[in-house]
């Protein structure tokens, strides 16, 4: 058996059609999985099972080249399904008007904005993760970033839909742009709706340089990988039924075309890791400002509930805290659905998640109690009333005038998803199990998206006049155009975990202790540990020992 | 079935269309010809001739585009008849009401031309019809008219709906077994009478179908007998015809009346009206002489005690009443004398809102009150000759407790105050029995208030005629077959005969059932003969008001449907010389039988035209009011009564009955008035069995929580002598316990698409002998699926939640407080010195506690930095403020004189095309009122949910106030609403893509957005389901449909005849874009040109006060809303109580003391202020009530904050100081309500 000649099974694995048969997983002998020591000493590790540099190439590329697995295509297929009810009910809102939703003269806002905001704030721990963790040197982003990053384009396409679709006249929106015309009508550059514009465009443009130019050198990967196959197997490489052209000629294609001629040169790593550092740190500022500008859509405003100082810092954490339960929502799953994607992310990894959330958890919390403080403090009769009589009081606790918030159900909804259930993660054993985070995410997911619509629609549903009190109920085109979105969502991100690499491999590869020229190998702290364990012979396994490299 | 539909022609059903006019009038008088043309009687001239409108004018088959043009082109040829008098002579000539000639008609400029609209039962409403080429488009009221003048009630507002309701009947209809349906005028009379029988050939009529027709008549008309109809009956004496016709006071119809009971003295006349019949008036006969309807001038008068009477609202004399109780009302000085109103009612009206004490009373018991107040009235005055009727009062066992006894000997004392004797009016709703009406009247004679503050001026026969009565009688005679022809004109007794008279059984038995209608009725849908009739904007007539004036009334365009008036239709059937309405009307007063004083000389056609010009005969014998009281006469009433002391319990409950904002269910199909909130519920499109909270608590007929997305009112079946209704129940706060409030007019069953399936029918429950109320009704519980209904409010939330929206000072602490030193600059809490007005101060002085006032949002228009202060900012000084261009537009309304009537919401809804939404929409809270009535009730919360009877009701117009600092303009992204040099706020709505971030960030919620082609689009109806069948449906399948899903393509578009009714100078917005009140913004520009042309002055330099009114403020009959220039401190003019005053009415009222910024706080510097509302308590009786509180209030008005009495900001939050009207006092003990925040020592301390 030669490459020469190569046996079927080869044949196939170098045609891309195959996985490599997987190399048995070598614990560290000291810290087993790892990821979780204890010791201070030690640094847990960042890449498990020993893995090689080959070994990450493989598992990376392995999933767009021989396809996540037999789970996908329904996954996609519903999702897809669901996806395209947001077309259907986008479509029927334009043709009859907006009063399909539940709005109106007391709630002109309702899910509309709730989605655009809580989609927005998904997006910014992709920033955060790719940009400001980037920026820190926190070496366990790179794991995660290239999904949380395309999480963030995903989750900004869905919020960009609503505040498009919302108004009344969508074959107007084009009067939000500043287009020179005859009649020299600007938009209006105090509205912080056109604030909304500029900015969630910037950060919509940059997320996307960010996360196309960081994906530059692994399409390089694709393409060469694929054109190697190619030049190996001559006319007995398989082709695409139907169409007749050889996967590997589309994929050498189009990943040359998005690799712009990467071809993996000291001078291109050069050049590419300045300009990632300079669009690292352009995101940064994004990060803050994006969400302090949607913010500023309520807090400019006069309404009790909305006109708050603290709404942008407020909104930046609730932003990261759901932006974070997104990303563990994501790829918790991903762990188990996507072979060897455990030896990249870690527990460690959703342990430092957990803690974040836990952190940012604390922040909004601390934001919601210091909304009463200042109510109470600024002594406003009206901002206190939507405090208390929108948002908070239960009717179980109603005093004698039977006085109640209509919407405390949504109110408590939030302060259990957000404030009270990040709370397990005190507990060491729940951050560290999969389930419980998952499970912690998807509540605290809920929990942001009530939070957008505690603050829209408590505040807008009883403001200064009680003569014009009323209730907001969402219409079955509400929920099916929200359902549509998370299904537009999935969509996308199915599709990106199919085609594009999940994870940005120079950077895990850098963080790996091969990486290390001083790295020995395992086992150097005495046990005997052979280095050229069954994982077959690599050339990193002969590279010496190092200090241990990792979070 | 009649088939009413314009499609139907499409699906090949017959529906003809008369084409050829029905003969000249006159034809019988003599032989003068008018021309050559008419000599020679060539064919083409007596077709011109035969017209009684312009070529063109009557051919409306279906409101199509085409038709539509040609009707205004009619229209327009009516209007400047003489622009045309060159080709085509005009035969009636209307006049403008301004001096400008027709022949000046400007197309774009309307004209307005003055005419009245009957009222219901009687009386008239004098107004002027706006006309935009040829087509009437609002209805305002005529200044000339001594009953309007100027101003105009709801209906009156909402007629001209009517007008254009494409449901009206389109064509008469004779049905006839043999020859199927017979159609068209001519044929009609024809068959009435052999002297309207004519075989006109209509143009383009080809021989064979002359012929064929000709031929068909002629064998319609032999099986009807040679003579017509009518003719028949010439030699009977008329017997066995019965007319029933509605109550209307009109010289002419009285004439035509006379002339056909003296030709046939054997038929039945009935007057019917199942709201007006004619008790109060036949009362007052009792004791005057003579029937009389009761006029009050409240300008004079000091006290005003109304006992179940709504006089603001529903009697003849309405708008009179409201305007000068209005202006007794309006306090401008501290010290002014105002009218102190107590009313006793069972459910809040605007009269009881209105008053200074309000006592909820079951109906049962009203009388009894009125007897314990007549007691003591009469007691202690003892006048001359009353002593038999002190005698026979004392005997009745009038017993009162508590509440009601300390308000009874409240009103017996302010009544005998010897400073108010003569200076009193004492109402007595129609809804109370005879007898009590003879009592009422004999207080006012005894307390000297007749030819003083009140007058009893005599009415016509038929507007005394005992309406009940006499329809029962007829339903007998026609259940013994002696009746064999009913002619109903412009009545629907079929629908509103009440359940103890079968009137529709009854009336299926009459042989000939000839009925007269705009639109398709109860009564309609039975006819043998249907005659489809003339709006009142499209024939000719005359009317007189409750106290005399009267008008004629010329029609505004040609019948649309070539429809005929009663007048004519009684003149075609006695067989008059005439049957043209204008021929009528002009014998009438050229010298008939009625006033022939007027007009009757040889001066004739000038003061023809003058009438018409002015819209009031000038001349007209008056009414003289009637003033001899026989208190003798009154004392055997009483004798002859007897008391009904026990009160309502569970089992056997009160009801009342009330003719809300459908009267008697004529404006059923008119979705204004649908959509006009009842005035303390604020339920739109039904009505429902209104009961207190607590009796509905009781009964467990609580409906299902506001907050519902649709709240649902209990079904329940009403009970009483086997006749039952079945009807849902809504609480409502104010009503006495163990009442049920029914509203009449509802639940029609033949009606057109807006009305249908609206509400419940009551009148199966009316007992004719006692029409207004019953006592021991039983109520059941439906059960099963249909137990349960849903309801529509406009608004929800009833109490203000302790904010300082509302504003009231009772009179003592306004005397006290109110003088010239009212204005202060005072320091506020935070040691900034502000200029604020007593209204400012009131209420814990909010602006007082608010942080410094530097507007969040920059004022574009401020040019000049100098001179603004952060002070000012909160409050701008007309001339100083950054505003200084004029003029500069803004609006007070007083909300002291404001009854809440709603007639600003629709006339609003008129001027500027505010689209109707439907009852769905409406509880999706999308109504699109521009001005809106916010209602709280009083009393806090604690109290109302332990059952307590809330102290008043409050109303509180509000529109959008044009903030010079505008939220709503900040934050719109694309310069959609921007601030106009004049201070407008404006909406483009070119411009608007409809984000409604301006709607969100208004703190007055006053912006209404277009979720759906409302405007545009053909209204379609409001539930899905019938109700008819309520016990077997589930309550989601009595939930409506939405017709607004529906894609707007695929929605019937608005049809050309309703497009008709719109304003032109006002845009119809589409669906997408926001809207909200311009202050009139058409109309202003229009007076600004106007008064350019006119005196070639810049409006920039001067605008004279009072050349443009707001629509609200035209037609507000309280003359509560002002509208004009603020910044003009030069314009003079006298205020209602003679005093001079300097500088535009707005502007002296603004600069007012009572004046107050809503929100004002929010530095958004509204452009119209509210005015503080002033009552008149009886402070003996809120003593004796033990209303520490409001007596405490009256103290030191201010609370413990911004008093300038002292009040020390030291004191504790909270104290009892604070616990003032609009603060619960359980909220402020808790938590304090104040909004001040003492953290700047000496603060609170005054200037």
């Amino acid at each position: 058996m030669s490459a020469i000649n190569p046996d079927q099974t080869t044949a196939a694995r170098l045609a891309g059609m195959m996985r490599a048969p997987e190399p048995p997983r070598v614990d560290d002998p000291v810290t087993k999985d790892g990821s979780l020591v204890e010791d201070p000493s030690v640094r847990a590790p960042l890449v498990l099972g020993n893995r090689t540099f080959n070994d990450v190439t493989e598992t990376v590329c392995g999933y767009i080249e021989k396809g996540p697995g037999r789970w996908w295509m329904p996954a996609f297929g519903l999702a897809s399904a669901v996806a395209s009810i947001t077309g259907l009910m986008v479509g029927y809102l334009i043709i009859t008007g907006v009063g399909v939703w539940g709005l109106n003269n007391h709630v002109d806002w309702a899910w509309d904005i709730t989605n655009f905001v809580f989609w927005i704030g998904i997006g910014h721990a992709g920033t955060l993760i790719s940009a400001i963790l980037c920026l820190l040197k926190q070496k366990w982003r790179t794991s995660i970033n290239r999904a949380a990053e395309a999480m963030t384009i995903f989750a900004v396409i869905c919020a960009g839909m609503f505040p498009g679709i919302h108004i009344g006249r969508v074959w107007m929106a084009w009067m939000l742009f500043p287009i020179p015309n005859s009649n020299a009508i600007w938009p209006n550059f105090s509205s912080p709706l056109l604030w909304d514009v500029f900015a969630v465009s910037t950060y919509a443009t940059v997320s996307l340089l960010f996360w196309y130019m960081g994906m530059i050198p692994d399409f390089a990967t694709l393409r060469d990988r694929a054109a190697r196959r190619l030049m190996r197997q001559g006319d007995s490489a398989p082709t695409l039924p139907i169409v007749g052209v050889r996967v590997d000629q589309l994929r050498a294609l189009i990943y040359g075309l998005l690799s712009l001629g990467w071809r993996f040169s000291s001078r291109h790593w050069h050049t590419y890791e300045k300009a990632y550092l300079m669009l690292a740190g352009i995101s940064t500022p994004l990060v803050l400002s994006v969400h302090s500008i949607v913010s500023f859509d309520f807090a400019t405003s006069v309404i009790p509930g909305w006109h708050t100082t603290i709404f942008p810092p407020y909104f930046v954490a609730g932003a990261i805290f759901g932006g974070f339960a997104m990303v563990l929502l994501l790829l918790i799953p991903s762990r188990i659905l996507f072979p060897g994607m455990k030896d990249l992310i870690t527990l460690r990894h959703l342990e430092n998640m957990a803690k974040i959330i836990l952190t940012t958890g604390f922040m909004v919390g601390f934001a919601y109690a210091m909304e009463f403080f200042v109510a109470w403090y600024g002594a406003n009769a009206y901002e206190r009333d939507v405090f208390i009589y929108n948002r908070l009081m239960p009717p179980f606790l109603a005093g004698e005038d039977g006085k109640y918030a209509p919407y405390w159900w949504a109110y408590w909804t939030m302060i259990a998803c957000n404030v009270l259930s990040p709370q397990v993660f005190w507990i060491k054993s729940m951050r560290q199990s999969p389930l419980v985070i998952f499970i912690v995410a998807f509540l605290v997911t809920i929990g942001m998206w009530f939070e957008r619509f505690v603050i829209i629609v408590t505040s807008l549903h009883r403001a200064f006049i009680p003569g014009e009190w009323g209730m907001f109920y969402a219409s079955w085109v509400d929920i099916l155009t929200f359902v549509g979105s998370c299904g537009t969502f999935l969509t996308l991100y199915l599709l990106f975990t199919r085609f594009l690499p999940q994870f940005a491999m120079s950077e895990i590869k850098n963080v790996m202790p091969q990486a290390n020229p001083h790295w020995e190998g395992y086992g150097h702290h005495g046990h005997g540990h052979s280095t050229g364990a069954a994982g077959g012979s690599h050339a990193a396994h002969h590279a010496p020992q190092a200090p241990k490299e990792g979070i | 079935m009649i088939d009413q539909c314009p499609s139907s022609k499409k699906q090949g059903l017959p529906v003809e269309k008369a084409k050829t006019p029905h003969e000249l009038v006159g034809t019988s008088g003599r032989a003068y010809y008018r021309g050559l043309d008419d000599l020679s009687g060539a064919a083409s001239h007596k077709e011109f001739e035969q017209r009684e409108f312009l070529d063109g004018a009557s051919e409306l088959t279906e409101p199509t585009r085409r038709t539509f043009l040609k009707l205004m082109g009619a229209g327009a040829a009516l209007a400047g008849a003489a622009t045309l008098a060159a080709c085509r002579r005009p035969e009636h000539k209307i006049m403008p009401y301004s001096k400008q000639s027709p022949e000046d008609v400007i197309p774009g400029k309307a004209m307005f031309y003055a005419s009245a609209m009957a009222l219901p039962g009687g009386g008239a409403e004098g107004i002027l019809a706006e006309t935009h080429e040829g087509r009437p488009t609002k209805i305002e009221g005529n200044p000339l008219h001594p009953m309007s003048q100027g101003k105009s009630s709801v209906w009156a507002q909402a007629s001209i709906l009517d007008l254009y309701d494409p449901d009206r009947l389109m064509n008469p209809m004779l049905f006839e077994q043999s020859v199927g349906m017979k159609t068209g005028w001519p044929f009609i009379a024809g068959w009435a009478r052999n002297a309207w029988r004519t075989t006109v050939r209509q143009a383009g009529e080809t021989d064979a179908a002359f012929e064929a027709r000709s031929k068909d008549e002629s064998a319609m008309w032999a099986r009807y007998g040679k003579p017509g109809f009518f003719e028949a009956y010439d030699a009977s004496g008329g017997a066995g015809v019965a007319f029933i016709v509605d109550k209307v006071s009109s010289p002419t119809r009285d004439r035509v009346r006379d002339a056909i009971v003296k030709k046939w003295p054997q038929a039945k006349w009935v007057a019917w009206d199942s709201v007006c019949t004619g008790d109060a008036p036949a009362a007052l006969a009792g004791v005057l002489g003579a029937p009389a309807r009761m006029v009050a001038d409240l300008s004079k008068a000091k006290v005003i005690v109304s006992f179940d009477s709504n006089f603001l609202e529903n009697e003849a004399s309405a708008i009179h009443h409201a305007r000068t109780f209005g202006a007794s009302r309006r306090v401008l000085k501290a010290g002014q004398e105002m009218s102190r109103l107590y009313s006793v009612e069972s459910m809040f009206t605007v009269t009881g809102a209105s008053a200074d004490h309000r006592l909820s009373m079951a109906p049962s018991q009203i009388p009894v009150f009125v007897v314990a107040v007549a007691q003591r009235v009469l007691r202690q005055l003892s006048a001359p000759g009353t002593q038999p009727l002190v005698a026979a009062l004392s005997s009745m066992n009038a017993t009162l407790e508590g509440e009601a006894l300390a308000y009874a000997e409240a009103i017996a004392a302010d009544l005998v105050d010897a400073a108010n004797l003569g200076k009193s009016a004492v109402f007595a709703g129609e809804s109370l029995p005879r007898w009590v009406q003879s009592v009422v009247a004999a207080m006012n004679a005894a307390l000297k208030n007749v030819g003083a503050c009140v007058s009893y001026f005599p009415v016509g026969a038929d507007e005394a005629a005992d309406s009940m009565k006499l329809l029962a009688d007829l339903t007998a005679e026609m259940n013994a077959g002696k009746i064999e022809t009913v002619i109903c004109l412009d009545v629907n007794p079929v629908f509103e005969a009440p359940g103890t008279i079968a009137f529709e059984a009854a009336f299926k038995k009459v042989k000939n059932r000839v009925v007269l209608h705009t639109a398709s009725n109860e009564t309609t849908a039975l006819a043998t003969v249907l005659l489809n009739g003339a709006h009142y904007l499209e024939a000719w007539g005359d009317v007189v008001a409750a106290q005399g004036a009267t008008t004629i009334c010329q029609p505004m365009i040609a019948p649309m449907y070539d429809g005929r008036s009663a007048i004519e239709i009684l003149a075609m059937i006695g067989g008059l010389s005439t049957w043209s309405g204008y021929e009528l009307v002009r014998e009438t007063w050229r010298g008939g039988p009625a006033p022939k004083d007027a007009m009757a000389d040889a001066e004739f056609e000038k003061r023809w035209r003058r009438a018409l010009h002015d819209g009031v005969v000038s001349g007209a014998r008056g009414k003289t009011a009637l003033t001899a009281l026989d208190y003798a006469a009154a004392a055997k009433a009483v004798g002859a009564a007897t008391l009904n002391t026990k009160g309502p319990d569970q089992t056997a409950l009160d009801v009342a009955f009330v003719a809300g904002t459908m009267r008697d269910g004529r404006f059923a199909n008119n979705g204004w008035m649908q959509e006009l909130p009842e005035t303390a519920s604020k339920v739109v499109w039904d009505n429902a069995a209104f009961v207190s909270p607590k009796t509905a608590k009781a009964l467990g007929v609580t409906q299902t929580p506001a907050t519902d997305q649709f709240p649902q009112g209990r079904v329940v079946d009403l009970t009483i002598s086997g006749r039952t209704v079945k009807i849902a129940c809504w609480a409502v706060p104010g009503i006495a316990e163990n009442t049920l409030v029914l509203p009449l007019g509802w639940g029609r069953r033949e009606v057109g698409l807006v009305g249908s399936k609206t509400g419940f029918d009551v009148s199966p429950l009316r007992d004719g002998s006692s029409p207004w109320s019953l006592s021991g009704v039983k109520l059941s519980l439906v059960e099963g699926a249909g137990r349960w209904y849903p309801i529509s409010v406009t608004q929800s939330h009833g109490s203000m939640e302790g904010r300082a929206l509302v504003r009231e000072i009772d009179k003592p602490a306004w005397d006290k407080f109110g003088g010239e030193d009212s204005i202060k600059l005072q320091k506020d809490s935070y040691g900034r010195q502000q200029k604020m007005t007593l209204g400012e101060r009131l209420e814990g002085g909010e602006l007082n506690h608010m942080p410094a006032t530097v507007p969040v949002y920059q004022d574009p228009m401020r040019n000049k930095e100098e001179g603004y202060t952060p002070a000012r900012a909160g409050r701008p000084t007309p001339g100083v403020a950054a505003y200084d261009r004029h003029p500069q537009w803004g609006m007070t309304i007083d909300l002291s004189s404001c009854i809440g009537c709603n007639v600003c919401t629709i006339a609003c809804q008129a001027e500027n095309n505010v689209a109707i939404v439907g009852k769905t929409e409406v509880q999706k809270g999308r109504e699109m009122h521009w001005i809106r009535i916010d209602r709280y009730f009083k009393g806090d919360a604690v109290s109302q949910n332990k059952g307590e009877q809330p102290e008043g009701m409050f109303f509180q117009p509000v529109a959008c106030v044009h903030c010079e600092a505008a939220p709503c303009e900040v934050v719109c992204p694309v310069n959609a609403t921007v601030h106009g040099s004049e201070g407008h706020n404006y909406m483009v709505y070119n411009r608007c893509i409809g984000t409604r971030y301006c709607a969100n960030n208004c703190p007055y919620k006053v912006r209404r957005f277009n979720f759906f082609d409302y405007g545009v689009v053909k209204f379609q109806g409001g539930l899905k389901e019938s109700l008819e069948e309520l016990g077997g449906k589930t309550v989601t399948e009595n939930l409506p449909a939405n017709q607004n899903l529906i894609p707007p393509r695929l929605l019937k578009q608005l049809d050309e005849l309703s497009k008709m009714q719109k304003n032109p100078n006002v845009t119809v917005r589409s669906r997408g874009v926001m809207e909200k009140c311009t202050y009139c913004i058409q109309r202003t520009n229009e007076a600004k040109i106007e008064y350019k042309l006119a005196t070639g002055n810049r409006p920039e330099e001067y605008f004279p006060d009072g050349l443009v009114q707001s629509a609200c403020q035209q037609a507000c009959p309280t003359d509560a809303i002002v509208f004009g220039n603020i910044l003009d401190d030069k314009a003079e003019y006298t205020e209602s109580d003679g005093s001079k005053r300097v500088g535009s009415k707005v502007y002296t009222m603004r600069e007012h003391t009572r004046s107050y910024l809503l929100l004002g706080f929010l530095s958004t510097r509204p452009r119209t202020s509210h005015l503080v509302r002033v009552n008149n308590p009886n402070v003996q009786l809120l003593t004796k009530l033990g209303k520490k509180e409001r007596l405490a209030a009256i103290e030191n008005p201010f609370g413990s904050h911004g008093s300038h009495e002292g009040g020390g900001h030291g004191a504790p939050h909270g104290g009892e100081n604070t616990k003032h009207s609009f603060i619960d006092p359980a909220k402020a003990g808790r938590d304090g309500y104040v909004l001040s925040l003492g953290v700047l020592p000496g603060s609170g301390v005054h200037a």
